[in-house]
């Protein structure tokens, strides 16, 4: 008879941590990473402008999601500079996260086989069969030979790559990895959802899609446990539109935190199960290691109206009253893996005078966990251009808490 | 003590499967002795397209639970992933007291596709996951650890492996779970049959032949250990995970780069990992799909690694007999590399024409007598994603391994 330990639950342990250079975003009715938190706009045709987000040619057959990732991820590498081309190609990874993206084709492609025979698919749109398939122009386009991973673990997948990316680039796999997830609308037939999103719209208005960017103030919707009343079921509205669809991309470019560059700061990420069968039972003995017993000064948590995202929402009760602020930011049944990352681009654009720690919370019906854990690195403001240098890849010191930008 | 300075390997402790070749590791390693699966029809409704068929985990086999998790009905891959879970955590002799603590690391591409298929054929469309067997394989064995489903198509379990290793070697577990599970595919099949890439006939890698992959279903599960772990509770290992490695061509949508170099960098890096050299590795597990480039490229790529000696080094063809088991690949490739370790032999290969351009030694005639300590296994994929990952023997000394 063997045995194994339990010395205590080792999904908490903390994982490696990456140094955030550069963010990109691409979502309906957001215009940049200040506004990330922002309600998502309407998934509907012209969102997205690809002509001008993806200038060139080759892009036009591809699906929308790939159009979306790779123009998330061109800002993302812009805006990091020109650490990307002081790095090696197998030094480059890429980590992206994927859930309901491909669901639509999916459904179309299986209608053309069910009525028509498989002959009639489109040759173009057959590889997308594979999840995989949608980040494969990312490594094309950027020259990433060091690895391209896709996740797909319902709702948590955006944080768990950058959980995957952290520990790869411990691991020696890459030294700049492009953390990403990405969703593409469901069918009008796939969105018969079961679920409302667990809060209703409330809470100030949006600014226009059309409004400045940066707004004046990033992440204008936190209502916190302590406003909220007994259950902090209420909040933000929800980052996919109103019939459960996340459209868009959020990408972080990331490096090590020894010998990389923290612009925006450092994070990490780890995750848990809580089990849909015994939510509620099971929720202090889950959550209470996976965050901790530091809570930052605000956690963002993404939860459906699911028993998991229910009893993640009643357990992040406890903190009313406290210095930690909760944000829920409700999530429809059918949400996808975006807006937990999205939430992890906007938290780090904001503008803070010191190091500031925040969190984003996951939660899926199916059980999955995911926690990030951001150190928010003091900048005045996220700018275009403020004509300061980068430091050169792999030579500029490690942020550390205190330390002013290079 | 909970760190595994002393003894930094990753050892592998327990195995499930349940394949074409029937449920458990001991009718698997029979099956591949005897010479594998036939293809069988798949049973889904509305298959307008010219192959028909997988190699397929028979029907009785196939357990009917779990039926659903958190509202989500289920098809067969999540219920034969539990099944798999659960052979292999028993065999590990993972308790179940100690298995909140277990993550659970997952390649699953298009999981429950055939519940989707059916429900779409029977006019149901509302969008359910398709990932769900990580979460219901948590739920099952009882885990409060991380839950992860990797989606690297064909490589996926490759990478899911990785994964699990890294974890271990960062101090993150001390116990992982890691396979892949799939199940039929009409969507699935009939993409390949619209890219010309699915054989009519059967998965015959390195055939001259040769015209495609043809899927499998299935689940095969590992547990990856801390040696020093292992060793504290009295478990013996069947070998050790000992490298891996990833790369990415960066090429085509599709297709594999002609040059192979990235593949190289794989197996190299994989080696290197592993603190190996090629003469080490006495049988590969190729990738080896009966796709005609994939093959003549890995080929070619076998050669750059391993020189002359390509032609003494047996190939383990593993998809001819069970099929191309897409997200669970990798982790039945490491499962057989385990067994051939086991057992110091790998099975003879299933009777080809080979493909001059495949200038590779798939013996046919009998098993041959693993004659080096280390097992090399790749995968790839579409957008070439690839891995490679070394599997060493564990008990006997490098000495005894002299051909």
């Amino acid at each position: 008879m063997v045995t194994v330990s339990t010395a205590g639950i080792m999904s908490t342990a903390r994982t490696g941590q990456l140094a955030v250079v550069g963010l990109g975003l691409v979502a309906p009715g957001v215009s940049g990473p200040a506004d990330a938190p922002a309600p998502a706009g309407a998934v509907a045709p012209g969102w997205f402008e690809a002509e001008s987000a993806l200038p060139g040619r080759g892009y036009r057959r591809l699906p929308d999601a790939c159009k979306y990732l790779l123009a998330a991820s061109r800002l993302a590498v812009g805006d990091a500079g020109d650490r990307l081309a002081q790095t090696g190609r197998d030094h480059r990874g890429a980590a992206v996260a994927i859930n309901n993206t491909g669901a639509a084709l999916l459904e179309e492609m299986d209608h053309t086989i069910m009525r028509a025979g498989a002959e009639e698919m489109s040759p173009s749109s057959s590889p997308f069969i594979a999840m995989s398939s949608f980040a494969s122009r990312l490594s094309m386009e950027h020259g990433i030979t060091g690895f391209n991973l896709t996740v797909n673990s319902p709702v948590t997948a955006g944080l768990e790559a950058l959980q995957i990316a952290a520990r790869a680039v411990a691991a020696g796999r890459a030294r700049a990895v492009l953390v990403a997830a990405v969703e593409e609308a469901l069918s009008p037939s796939q969105t018969q959802s079961r679920r409302q999103p667990r809060s209703p719209v409330s809470g100030p208005r949006p600014p226009s899609a059309a409004g400045a960017w940066p707004p004046p103030t990033a992440g204008a919707w936190p209502t916190s446990a302590a406003d909220a009343g007994p259950s902090a079921a209420t909040g933000p509205p929800s980052q996919a539109s109103a019939d459960g669809t996340e459209a868009g991309a959020a990408v972080l470019y990331c490096e090590p935190v020894v010998g990389g560059y923290a612009r925006y700061g450092t994070c990490g990420a780890r995750g848990a199960f809580l089990d849909p069968e015994s939510a509620g039972r099971d929720a202090d003995a889950v959550l209470g290691p996976l965050l901790g017993d530091d809570p930052p000064g605000r956690i963002d948590a993404v939860l459906d109206d699911s028993a998991v995202g229910t009893a993640a929402a009643r357990w992040l009760d406890r903190l009313t009253g406290g210095a930690c602020e909760v944000v829920v930011v409700g999530a429809p049944a059918q949400a996808g893996c975006l807006t937990p990352l999205q939430r992890v681009v906007g938290l780090f654009a904001q503008e803070h005078t010191a190091p500031t720690r925040r969190a984003v919370l996951a939660a899926s019906a199916m059980g999955t966990l995911a926690y990030a854990e951001l150190t928010v690195a003091p900048r005045p403001a996220v700018e275009a251009d403020d004509g300061v240098p980068y430091p050169a890849a792999e030579s500029s010191g490690a942020f550390t808490e205190g330390a002013s930008r290079p | 003590m909970n760190t595994f300075a002393s003894d930094p390997r990753v050892v592998i402790t327990g195995l499930g499967a349940i394949s074409c070749l029937g449920t458990g590791v001991g009718a698997y390693w029979d099956g591949l002795l005897a010479g594998g699966g036939e293809p069988q029809a798949i049973p889904l409704p509305d298959l307008n397209m010219r192959t028909k068929k997988m190699y397929l985990v028979d029907r009785a086999d196939v357990p009917a639970e779990p039926s659903s998790h958190a509202g989500v009905e289920l098809g067969s891959s999540p219920r034969l992933a539990v099944a798999a879970a659960e052979q292999a955590l028993a065999d590990a002799g993972v308790r179940d007291e100690t298995r909140a603590a277990v993550p659970v690391v997952l390649g699953v591409e298009l999981g429950n596709s055939d519940m989707q298929e059916l429900q779409r054929s029977a006019g149901r469309t509302t969008w359910t996951t398709l990932t769900p067997a990580a979460a219901v394989v948590g739920a099952a064995i009882g885990s409060r650890a991380a839950q992860t489903s990797v989606g690297n198509a064909c490589s996926a379990s490759g990478y899911a492996l990785t994964i699990g290793l890294d974890m271990i070697r960062a101090g993150e577990a001390s116990t992982v779970l890691v396979g892949g599970a799939e199940g039929a595919t009409r969507a699935g099949m009939g993409a390949f049959n619209r890219l010309g890439a699915a054989d009519p006939l059967r998965c015959r890698p390195f055939d001259r032949n040769r015209a495609g992959t043809m899927f499998g279903d299935g689940s095969a599960m590992v547990v990856l250990e801390a040696a020093e772990h292992a060793r504290r509770r009295g478990a013996e290992p069947y070998a050790e995970l000992a490298g891996a490695a990833w790369s990415c061509d960066a090429h085509h949508a599709t297709a594999p780069d002609p040059s192979g170099d990235q593949i190289v960098r794989a197996m190299s890096d994989a080696l290197a990992d592993a603190k190996l050299s090629s003469s080490d590795v006495g049988c590969v597990i190729p990738h080896g799909t009966g796709t005609p480039l994939n093959d003549v490229v890995e080929s070619q790529a076998l050669r750059r690694v391993f020189g002359a000696r390509v032609r003494e080094l047996p190939l383990f063809s593993l998809k001819a007999m069970i099929g191309h088991t897409t997200g669970a690949a990798g982790a039945f490739a490491c499962l057989t590399a385990t067994l051939v370790l086991r057992h110091r032999q790998s099975p003879a290969n299933i009777p080809i024409d080979q493909d001059p351009e495949c200038d590779v030694w798939v013996p046919q005639e009998r098993p041959v007598p693993l004659a080096a300590p280390a097992v090399l296994v790749n995968t790839y994929a579409f957008g070439g994603n690839n891995t490679s990952l070394v599997v060493k023997g564990v008990v006997r000394e490098a000495s005894q391994w002299s051909p």
